[in-house]
Order: C-alpha cells, then structure tokens, then sequence
C-alpha cells in the first residue's frame, strides 16, 4: 500500500473511537472500546440490554462526555469541534428527544431551522418529510399525543432533514408496525447509496442482517467482535467446528454472547 | 398478579404513602436533593410563619372589632377566599403537587381517587392556610359571641367545601381548555370579549369630574355582587340570625357545592378512565408548508428558538392564566383608584403605583421560566445538546423569549392604565428603566440557577410545581431585593423632592445589570458543560 493509499484509508474513516471509556461511579458502562467505521458503510452495533450500546451512541453524538479516550468524527476531534461535528451528523436518541408540546409539522421545522437551514426550506422538506413517513394526518398534532410508533418516525424524520452525513439510530425499528419499518428500510437504504454512514443499534436481528453491511458486537462495554457478516461467519464456523448451513445473525448472536440459561432454571410461580 | 385483590382503604393509602415516601428516600441519593433539602426547610419555616402569624392577626382581628360591626366578617371572607383562590395558582410553581393521572394507574377505586384529590387540596399550602385561618377566625366568633359559635361553624364548613371544590374545579377546566387548539383560541376569545367590555365600561363612567351619585351607584354595585357571593353569603349565615333568609342562603351555598361536586366528578371520572385530551383533527391531503417565523433583529436560528419557546409558553396553561389574571388585577387597580378618587377624594395617580405594581407582577410570574429555564422542554432538553447550536446562543435566546412576553405585557398593562386617563411620560419611563434593570439582574440570576439546579417538570401536567425549591426561594428573595430597592428609591425621592434621582439610580443599576448578564451568559455554558451529567440526570 502506498502511502496515499494509506492516508485515503484514513480519510475514508468518518468513525474512529479509540479506547472509549465511560464511568457511572462503579459501574464501567463502556470499557475501552476500538471501533472504526467507513464512508458508506452501515454498522449494526449489537449486544444485549445494559452492553452499552446507548451510551457509546450518546458519547459518540455529544451527549455524554466520555471518562476517557478519544472520538473522532468526520475527521474532526469531537471535543474541540463538537459544533461543526453536530451540524453533520444526524441522530435518534434512546430517548428520541422531541419538543413534544410543538405539533409534528412545527418540530420538524424547527429541527431544520437549528441546523441551519433557511425558514422555507425547512418548511418545504418538513412536508415532504411528514408525507414520507405517511405522518400528514397528524401534522397539526402535538407529537405529544403521537404513539410510540409515530414518534419514533417523527424522531427519524428530525434526524435527517439536514441531510447529515453520518446517522446515529439508536433503536429506530422498535415499535415502529411492519409498513412503516419497510418505508424506514427503503429509506436508509438509499442513504447509503448516496453516500451517507449509518451507525445503527436495533435487537431485531432479522433487519439488521438485512440491512447492515458491518457489525459490531460488545458485551459489558467491550468490543466481541466486528467485521462484516460474512467475516463474522466465517469466524464462528472456525471456532465451533459445527457445520451449520444456515448460520443466521441470531445464531451469530447467540454464539457470542453466550447460550441462554439451562431448561432447569424457571421461575417457581410461572 | 397477586396485586389486583383490592384491600382495604387504609391499605391502599398505605401503600401510596410507601410509594411517596420511598421516592423520596431515592430523590435523596442526589447531592442536589440534599441541598434541596435545606431550602425546602428553609420554605417551610417561612411558611410557618405566615400560618402562625396570620392566624394570629385573624384571631385578633376578630376578637376585637366584632363587637364594632359584623361587616369585617365579610373581608375576613373575601381575604380567605382570595388566598386560596389566587394564592395557590401565584404560587403554584413553588409549591409542593401530586400528579393525579399518575395516581389513577394505582389500582385504586373511583370513591377513593376522588376523595383523595379533595383531599389533597387541603394539603395545597394555600388551603391548609386559609383553613386555619378561618379555625382561628371562628375561635374568636366563639369567645365573643358564644350563641353564633353553631352559625359560624356550619357557615365556615359550607365555606371551606366551596372554595376547595372551586379551587380544583377551575383548574381542572382550565388545563382541559388547554389542551386543545380550539379551547385555547376560546379562552383568548374569551378575554378579548373582556377587554372590549371592560372599554365600554370605562366610557360608561364619567372621566373627569366628581360624581358622587355614580360613586354611589358603584358602591352599590359592589354591595349586590358582595351579597351574592360566597362571601357574602358566608357572613349572612353568620350575623343574619336563623331566619327563613339565612335557610336560602344555606341551601344556595349548598346547592352551589352540590354543582361544583358534579363538575369535579365528571371531570376526575374523565382523568380516572385514563383520557387526555387530543386535538383529534384527522385531516388527509398534503401538509401545509407554514415557514416559522423570522423575528426582526435575530438570526435565523435564534428566531427558531424564540418561536419554539413562545409556542410552549402560549401552550403553558397556568402560564396563560397568570397573564390573564395580570391584566385583570392591572384593571382592577386601575377602576379602583378612579372608585377611590371619586367616592373618597383619594388620589392615587394611576401610572405612579399601577404599572410597577403590575410589572413586578408580571416579573414574579414568569420566574419560573427564568429560573428554571429548560422546565418544560422535558425530553426535548436532549436535543438542545445534540443540536449545533452554541449553549450561550439558547440560553440568549430564551432569555429573549422571556423579554419578549413581558414586553407585551407592558405594552397591555400600559393601555389598560391609559384607559383610566393620560399617563405621565415621566413615570412610565421610569417602569420602562426599572423593568429592564429588573429583568438584566433576574435573567442573569435565572441563567445560573437554571444549571445549578434545574428541576424537570412534565409540561402536560398541570398540578406541578415547576422551579426546585432553591431557585424557588432565590427567585423570591432576588425580586423582593429588587422590587424593594425600586421603591425605597421613589419614596426617598420623593421625600427629598429629587424626581430626578430613581432616573440616576436606575440607570447606573441597568449598566451593572447589563454587565452582570453578559457575565452569565460568559460563565453559565462552561458549568453547564462541566455539570453535563448532572443536567442530564435531572433533565434528560
Ligand atoms: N445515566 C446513567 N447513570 C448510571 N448508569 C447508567 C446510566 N446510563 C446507563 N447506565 C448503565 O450503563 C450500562 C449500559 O447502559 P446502556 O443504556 O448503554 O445499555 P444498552 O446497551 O443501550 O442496553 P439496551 O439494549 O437495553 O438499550 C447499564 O448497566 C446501565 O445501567
Ligand atoms: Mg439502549
């Protein structure tokens, strides 16, 4: 590899964490996690609940500050830019984060107006965002009277009316019914396609194996393992000399975060 | 579930108290519970001095200008009536509250879920005042009079039901009427209709001149309205003897009871089953492309961020009534100086006492959004973050927010003054000075406090107190400070024929205030960042 070969590898990189670490008192959340992700590249970032997934998304998007290590987004340190580095990137929160008393129509222009768009563009791809997501009924409402579901396509919407470079989705199929999801799916599908860097965590397996060209896996704030599917099948087909034809994402899954309990072990009342 | 057996009453309000109790044990864990603490003590002291103190001065009162004339017992009644009419809705964002749609996911019965939110407007700090005042009010009834001791307690029992069933009636409308776009442009119809009739009464009346027979005719007036209302009655009851009149006053109270009753009853029975309201508008076809609102002066973004804060603040049902109620008491001041000037010769100018009163007002009012600046964003306050937006230019933005309401404000207040005759240039100059040196001094102290100790309040609820308890006192203490250097500054003037001296001294105080609120604005984004986490966990 030449040397400008090398330098447009790192170029190439929008995600680099290098031993990210976060503390909640005692409890190490993230333990020093290496993680790189490319330009168009569509990570789903897997684990099981309290792995630390949310809160490497939320250091990664400025919303946490890290106990140690370093972000760089975009090229860009996250620390020393975190304003530049905000205004690029998109993102839906674990806790989607909705001004909830403004209606759908009045959130998403506002959205875009923080991020710098003019008045009338904001309005104009507000609608077209509101009619995207099939929320044009409820455009006049308060998002605070939105289902689950509707908030989350309202979140969605919010994350990506600036067209952002990079997406951080934390959960965003959970909830969502089936017509919506496969609307969402087109959508980030043709995000890529354009260029653009998803950065996803979602237990629902089946649409990340679908979806998702990488994947990384942490367990008690450290990285398992990462790489694409097919590196990762690769792996467990070594390690586990059973030969499986159909070794899913979920059986990946499993594999590596270990085997759920034994039939012994029931609760006693059910 | 095991759960689901209903036990007995004192069960289930055992099990609430646990629940409470255990909340608050958690809410402790917090270092900034724990200096909540100190000032939530520190309230509660003050607090008890107002009980004692003012139970004291009603015993007292009582005691010795009864025997004089009986009509003091209907300002005893109207005081009580106003304090635990107005006081609690002044005061509500430093008082203590119970969500009650949170406690209908209990697995409680309806009997008690509406006992207990009767209940809990006892233990409003307002109505437990008043209560016991009107206890000492009737001990003295008592030792005076010991044949009106019955009369005074049934009078007193009637009282106490009224005012605690209008108390929670109005504001379970008032917040139902808020959440909907319809009911909302209702109540802003609503007080226009009262702005036009509160005109054609102002040329109803003569302006210049001493009328007596019309001064006459509005004490009259007044007397009617005293008569009829729960206030009146409640004295009749008292000192009119047990004649067939005080019977149809009792059984008019009662029947007044009897309705608000039905009125709650409805209304808890809507919030027992779980409904909120919606403004259910199911329209199809595209969405109307509405552009925000671009503010004159301001960028782009700021005026975003001044739009979306407006929006809340118009959606903020106690906010809305405490305009209301502003602009009505702004009204009120100014018919009753023209009442006092024509029946009693007594002249008040309006402009020198009507518009600082009603501005300092309006400044205790909007406290809370200033010091407790990201209250009701809730989950929103995420985005604030997440946002490429500098903190200093939000923080800016909603300070401009906040100037912006009471600048209308002033502008209303002013034209309601001006209804009442010309108003001196001089004087509303210096409301304009004092207002803006005011507002430097509590915006900058706002900034702090809002990240020292921030307190998350959900914006769909109405009963909530909405500023922690330290701000809460701070706020008080800092506009007691500066509504206080405000007229000791006029008084001295005054006294010293030195009209030109408030103009000196609130001028210098605005160029310290601008200093100490571009000092905020410096300092208030890096503690925020430093105390991110901190936020967060309140906020978040
Ligand atoms: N603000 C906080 N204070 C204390 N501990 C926290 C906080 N946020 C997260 N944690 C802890 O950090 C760990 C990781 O939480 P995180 O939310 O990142 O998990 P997750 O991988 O997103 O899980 P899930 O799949 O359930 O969403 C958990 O043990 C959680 O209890
Ligand atoms: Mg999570």
């Amino acid at each position: 590899m030449t040397l400008a070969e090398v330098a447009k590898a790192f170029a190439d990189w929008v995600v680099e964490v290098n031993d990210l670490r976060r503390e909640f008192g005692q409890l190490v959340a993230v333990d020093g996690l290496n993680l790189q992700v490319r330009r168009a590249q569509f990570l789903g970032f897997l684990g099981p609940n309290g792995a630390g997934k949310s809160t490497t998304i939320k250091m990664l998007t400025g919303l946490l500050r890290p106990s140690g290590g370093s972000i760089r987004i975009l090229g860009m340190d996250l620390e020393s830019n975190s304003v530049e580095v905000k205004r690029r990137i998109g993102v839906v929160p674990e806790g989607l984060a909705l001004f909830e008393r403004l209606t759908g129509n009045q959130l998403l222009n506002f959205v875009g107006r923080m991020y710098g768009l003019d008045r009338d563009t904001a309005a104009s791809r507000a609608a077209e965002l509101l009619d995207f997501m099939e929320l044009s009924s409820a455009a006049e409402q308060l998002v605070a009277d939105y289902s689950h579901g509707m908030k989350k396509k309202i979140a969605l919407a919010a994350a990506v009316i600036h067209r952002p470079e990079i997406l951080f989705l934390d959960e965003p199929f959970e909830g969502v019914d089936a017509v919506a999801a496969r609307t969402l799916k087109e959508m980030l599908s043709r995000f890529i396609a354009h260029g653009g860097t998803i950065f996803l965590t979602s237990h629902v397996l089946e649409v990340v194996e679908r979806l998702c060209s990488h994947i990384a896996i942490i367990q008690n704030g450290k990285l398992v393992v990462s790489g694409s599917i097919e590196e990762l099948r690769a792996g467990v087909r070594l390690s586990s000399d059973s030969n499986e034809s159909a070794l899913t994402l979920e059986n990946i899954f499993l594999r590596v975060v270990g085997v759920p309990k034994s039939d012994s072990q029931e609760l006693s009342w059910l | 579930m095991a759960m689901t057996s209903p036990g007995g009453i004192t069960d289930q309000f055992s099990v609430l108290a646990l629940a409470r109790w255990q909340a608050f044990r958690n809410s402790l864990r917090r270092k900034q519970k724990q200096y909540e603490l100190v000032f939530t003590v520190m309230y509660w002291l003050g607090g008890l001095g107002i009980f004692l103190g003012g139970g004291a001065l009603f015993f007292a009162a009582t005691f010795f200008l009864l025997p004089k004339s009986t009509a003091m017992l209907g300002v005893v009644f109207w005081i009580l009536f106003l304090v635990w009419q107005f006081v609690p809705v002044v005061l509500e964002g430093q008082s203590p509250a119970v969500d009650f749609r949170e406690i209908a996911r209990y697995p409680i019965t309806f009997k008690l879920y509406y006992l207990m939110s009767l209940a809990y407007g006892f233990f409003d700090p307002a109505a437990a005042t008043a209560v016991f005042w009107s206890l000492c009010t009737w001990l003295a009834i008592t030792l005076r009079k010991p044949e009106w001791a019955l009369r005074a307690a049934l009078a007193f029992a009637l009282f106490i039901l009224l005012n605690l069933l209008m108390n929670r009636v109005v504001f379970a409308w008032v917040s139902r009427i808020m959440q909907t776009r319809k009911g909302r442009e209702r109540l802003v119809m609503f007080g226009m209709l009262c702005a036009v009739m509160s005109q054609f009464m102002v040329y109803y009346q003569p302006r210049g001149g001493v009328s007596q027979t019309r001064a006459r005719m509005l004490l009259t007036f007044f007397t009617n309205v005293h008569t009829f209302s729960p206030a009146g009655m409640a004295q009749a009851i008292i000192s009119k003897g047990w004649v067939a009149a005080t019977t149809a006053v009792v059984a008019g109270l009662a029947g007044v009871i009897i309705l608000l009753g039905v009125v709650l009853f409805r209304q808890l029975w809507r919030t027992y089953c779980g409904e909120i309201g919606s403004e259910g508008s199911k329209r199809s076809g595209a969405v109307q492309v509405q552009p925000g609102w671009k503010l004159p002066g301001l960028s782009e973004t700021t005026s975003a961020v001044v739009e979306k804060e407006l929006r809340y603040m118009m959606k903020d049902p106690k906010l809305v009534m405490n305009v209301i109620m502003i602009w009505a008491v702004c009204f009120l001041m100014t018919t009753g100086s023209q009442f006092m000037k024509n029946a009693f010769k007594f002249n008040l100018q309006n402009s020198t006492y009507v518009l600082p009163f009603t501005m300092g007002y309006s400044f205790l009012v909007i406290s809370p959004q200033v010091f407790n600046m990201f209250w009701s964003d809730a989950t929103g306050f995420q985005r604030w973050l997440l946002s490429p937006i500098p903190t200093r230019q939000i923080i800016a933005a909603k300070n401009i927010s906040v100037a912006v309401l009471v600048a209308i404000n002033m502008v209303v207040i002013t034209g309601i003054a001006r209804l009442r005759g010309p108003i001196q240039m001089t004087q509303l100059a210096l409301t304009l000075l004092c207002s803006a040196y005011v507002g430097l001094f509590m915006f900058g102290a706002g900034n702090f406090f809002s990240v020292w100790f921030p307190k998350r309040v959900d914006p769909t609820k109405m009963t909530r107190k909405n500023v922690s308890e330290a701000s809460g006192i701070s706020s008080m203490l800092l506009l007691a400070a500066l509504g206080g250097s405000w007229f000791l500054v006029t008084v001295i003037a005054t006294g010293l024929h030195m009209p030109w001296l408030p103009f000196a001294v609130a001028a210098s105080l605005l160029v310290l205030g601008a200093v100490f609120y571009q000092f905020s604005l410096a300092k208030v984004p890096r503690i925020a960042e430093k105390g991110l986490d901190k936020l967060l966990a309140e906020l978040g």
